[in-house]
């Protein structure tokens, strides 16, 4: 593939420590790299470790700093609801959020109903792509595919066609299998939603 | 010879191929965020070097820079990686060597924190180069940040001065496409030649070198203009922008669709040509910079007639972390064209309804059981002084009630103990990391100056907060070998403590009574409670595959109880009038040890 002119696609990726943020971010930078795309991204994690929010910010075809600007995401991928909708402001009118429904509640506080937040994003964005990815994940042999499966969804936004093999790639291998069966989970799941790429 | 490559890389790794790259002999540092990830990376990396550079943890960053400076004297190239405030320790040898010069390349790899994501202050490093009068290089991407990490040593070499290169948080945890050269220099010969005038700073020759850096400053100024990029356009407005909001300005002016005259100020000492320039051909300046208003101030000085925008004016946010969104809004207030991002009130809305997720200990982390134990001994009336970790989280347990900066606690107690020990309990709090890094100076001036306190070293054998690096009390080095294991509990007595316990913090009772004895005991008194990391232990497969569960002996917490909430374990939630312990349990037991209902046991 060449370069794609001036063709850009902002996504952020936000979980919680833990739910492969991160790791999602690597592959789908690393896939942006080798199908000959610029890509810059922002890792905040701060005290990450201890419980709280990953945030990756992953601009694609841009030349400019990481961190993309309020309102103009194109795509935000969420591994837990209440974090989706923490960095939401981000997704433009026109984006699309995709996320896992499974909630991480926070000790201590009240968890608003999962309905609602899902209705506040469908209102303030282009489309919603909601599943439960943690059964997802699990139906393909592990819970913490669940990065992997929304990677997958997020893939039909994409026009690359190396994002698997740099999965495969970067995967150990004892964990090989369920993340490649989480990924087409993930990718057949969007296939209902989504069909023209964004880039 | 390598050929070049393509890599999607994190700013700290483009900066560590750029160090290796550079043929340097010696790497040193001191974990901090967001430096942490360069030395970890060439430790890595080592094995695949003919000749691989000396790389170290040391104990702390005015021993890493004096590291590095002995090195350079020898003439070979050396490199030295903190955070903004690890320079605040090493600021002493900074100072001097400025002075002496250096003979190999020397490069300070200084990392800012705007908006203090890991950090107790932003502070900015360019002012640490006014200050010492030594090069600053102020890179925007990971690009720039390794192409700068080699031109650093070529200027130490031909100006014999120690450069700092000073990236932030959004170049060293940036990670991007960086195309690299795959070229590497040799290693430059080791040789030492004596010459007191110039190595020996008594203060006849500390005068003289004192004006040859003097003298310098011309000479790096018009060398540096070279890195300077002014782009002249047909506006009233110019911009003057550097690092990484040089970013922000060139989105920012995309989305505007203005075309101002823009000046990027990538090195320091400044030179006053381009900004002369710029001011000529514009009547509005607006400066957009990370941190302190350094260039603004210098525009200030130059001005003359062109009106100047920016943090000074309210322009620009004085104080955390810019975003394109501030920019956009500088250049609105500026220039009067505005780009509108509202955020929907229904979005909002929602956002308000979101569950805070604060910074917890993790599950089983010892520091919580250490601190549930301090607090039952030392009660609420203790004054907790702390330091700089994960166990500064203890803030929620009540046990933690200064932090100022590595090291402080011990030093900070003894200030106490003096000023009010007699009516108040003095307890100080430190990791092990930080006790090695400051702490032992604090605590021989305590013993040795009468101080009457209680130290308590949370002891998880790792520098947890920053990634787990090893330091000389683990015994393994940066590179994994281990030379020498500093036996922690010889280097207390070896000071004069009168009373040293070491307890595990799982054990409550034992970690008590530990305490009781310190509170009775005269002089300064030491508790190690000592239990690794759980990241570590997980890592390792060293955790119990046991977890708790409650029964229903748990008493409805409105009503009674709540005493395991008091732990603000992540792993304990309270619903349906009753404690719940949730997957991420690993078993510590600490909950089971105080429950009074007998509620909790092994699942």
């Amino acid at each position: 593939m060449t370069m794609a002119g001036d063709k850009k696609f902002d996504c952020i990726i936000v979980g919680l420590g833990g739910q492969g943020s991160i790791f999602a971010s690597g592959v789908l930078g690393e896939t942006a790299l080798r199908e000959g795309f610029e890509v810059i991204s922002a890792e905040t994690h701060g005290m990450a470790q201890r419980g709280g929010t990953v945030e990756v910010h992953v601009r694609i075809g841009s030349s400019f700093g990481p961190l993309i600007p309020l309102r103009s995401a194109d795509a935000i991928v969420g591994m837990e609801p209440a974090e989706c909708l923490r960095f939401a402001r981000y997704l433009s009118p026109e984006g699309t959020a995709i996320l896992n429904t499974h909630v991480v509640p926070a000790a201590g506080s009240n968890y608003p109903p999962v309905a609602n937040l899902i209705k506040a994003l469908s209102a303030s964005c282009g489309r919603v792509i909601a599943y439960d990815a943690t059964r997802l994940a699990l139906e393909a042999g592990h819970p913490q595919t669940l990065n992997v499966a929304l990677l997958g969804t997020l893939s039909h936004l994409l026009p690359f066609s190396t994002l698997e093999d740099v999965l495969i790639e970067y995967v150990p291998k004892k964990a090989l299998e369920a993340n490649v069966r989480a990924f087409k989970l993930g990718q057949k799941y969007s296939k209902r939603n989504l069909s023209s790429s964004h880039l | 010879m390598k050929l070049s490559s393509r890599k999607y890389l994190l700013g700290n790794e483009a900066i560590a191929h750029g160090l290796l790259e550079a043929g340097v002999s010696v790497v040193s540092g001191y974990p901090g965020t967001p430096s942490s990830e360069i030395i970890p990376f060439i430790a890595r990396n080592i094995e695949h070097y003919d000749k691989p550079p000396h790389v170290e943890w040391s104990v702390n960053e005015k021993v890493a820079l004096e590291v590095a400076a002995g090195a350079s004297y020898c003439n070979v190239r050396a490199a030295v990686t903190m955070k903004h405030v690890g320079l605040n320790v090493a600021a002493d040898p900074l100072m001097t060597l400025a002075y002496t010069g250096v003979k190999g390349g020397l490069v300070l790899v200084v990392a800012d924190d705007p908006g203090c994501y890991s950090s107790q202050n932003e502070q900015d490093s360019r002012r640490y180069a006014y200050f010492a009068k030594i090069p600053c290089l102020d890179p925007s991407t990971p690009q720039e940040a390794y192409n700068l990490t080699k031109y650093a040593f070529e200027l130490s070499e031909k100006f014999e001065i120690p450069v700092i290169l000073r990236p932030t948080t959004r170049v060293s945890h940036a990670r991007a496409s960086v195309i690299l050269s795959g070229q590497y220099s040799d290693h430059r010969p080791a040789f030492f030649e004596k010459n007191p005038e110039r190595w020996v700073m008594v203060p006849a020759h500390a005068r003289l070198r004192h004006k040859e850096l003097n003298k310098l400053q011309p000479l790096l100024r018009s060398e540096l203009a070279s890195l300077n990029r002014l782009k002249l356009k047909k506006s009233e407005l110019g911009v003057i922008t550097s690092g990484v909001a040089a970013k922000y300005v060139q989105e920012a002016v995309t989305k505007l669709k203005l075309e101002p005259s823009i000046l990027r100020i990538a090195a320091h000492p400044m030179n006053d040509d381009a900004i002369v320039e710029l001011i000529n051909n514009s009547r509005k300046i607006l400066v957009v910079e990370e941190l302190e208003p350094v260039i603004e101030e210098k525009v200030n000085e130059l001005s003359g007639m062109a009106e100047v925008f920016g943090k000074l004016t309210g322009h620009v946010p004085r104080e955390g972390e810019l975003t394109v969104d501030a920019v956009l809004k500088a250049f609105g207030q500026v220039t009067g064209r505005f780009v509108t991002t509202n955020v929907p009130a229904e979005l909002i809305a929602a956002e308000r309804t979101l569950p805070p997720r604060p910074p917890v200990l993790c599950a089983g982390c010892p520091h919580r059981a250490t601190f549930f134990a301090l607090k039952k001994v030392f009660k609420k009336s203790a004054i907790y002084v702390g330091d700089i970790g994960c166990y500064t989280l203890g803030v929620t347990q009540g046990t933690i009630d200064t932090t100022l900066c590595m090291g402080a606690s011990v030093s900070m107690g003894s200030g106490f103990a003096a000023a009010c020990g007699g009516d108040r309990e003095i307890v100080s709090v430190i990791g092990d990391s930080t006790f090695i890094h400051t702490g032992v100076p604090g605590l021989i001036n305590a013993v040795y100056n009468g101080a009457k306190m209680t130290l308590v070293i949370l002891d998880n054998n790792t520098t947890a907060m920053t990634g787990h690096q090893p330091h000389p009390c683990t015994g393994e080095t940066a590179t994994g070998s281990c030379n020498f294991q500093t036996p922690m509990e010889d280097v207390i007595r070896a000071v004069g403590v009168q009373g040293l316990y070491v307890v595990d913090p799982y054990n409550l009772s034992e970690t008590e009574e530990a305490f009781v004895k310190a509170k009775n005991g005269d002089g300064v008194q030491v508790i190690i409670a000592r239990r690794p990391c759980v990241i570590s232990a997980k890592k390792a497969g060293a955790l119990a595959k046991t977890k708790k569960q409650v029964s229903s002996t748990c008493k409805n917490y409105f009503a009674s109880c709540k005493l395991c909430g008091t732990l603000f374990c992540p792993s304990i939630s309270f619903r349906d009038s009753c404690a719940h312990i949730s997957e991420d349990c690993i078993g510590c037991g600490v909950c089971e040890q105080i429950c009074e209902f007998d509620a909790i046991k092994t699942a």
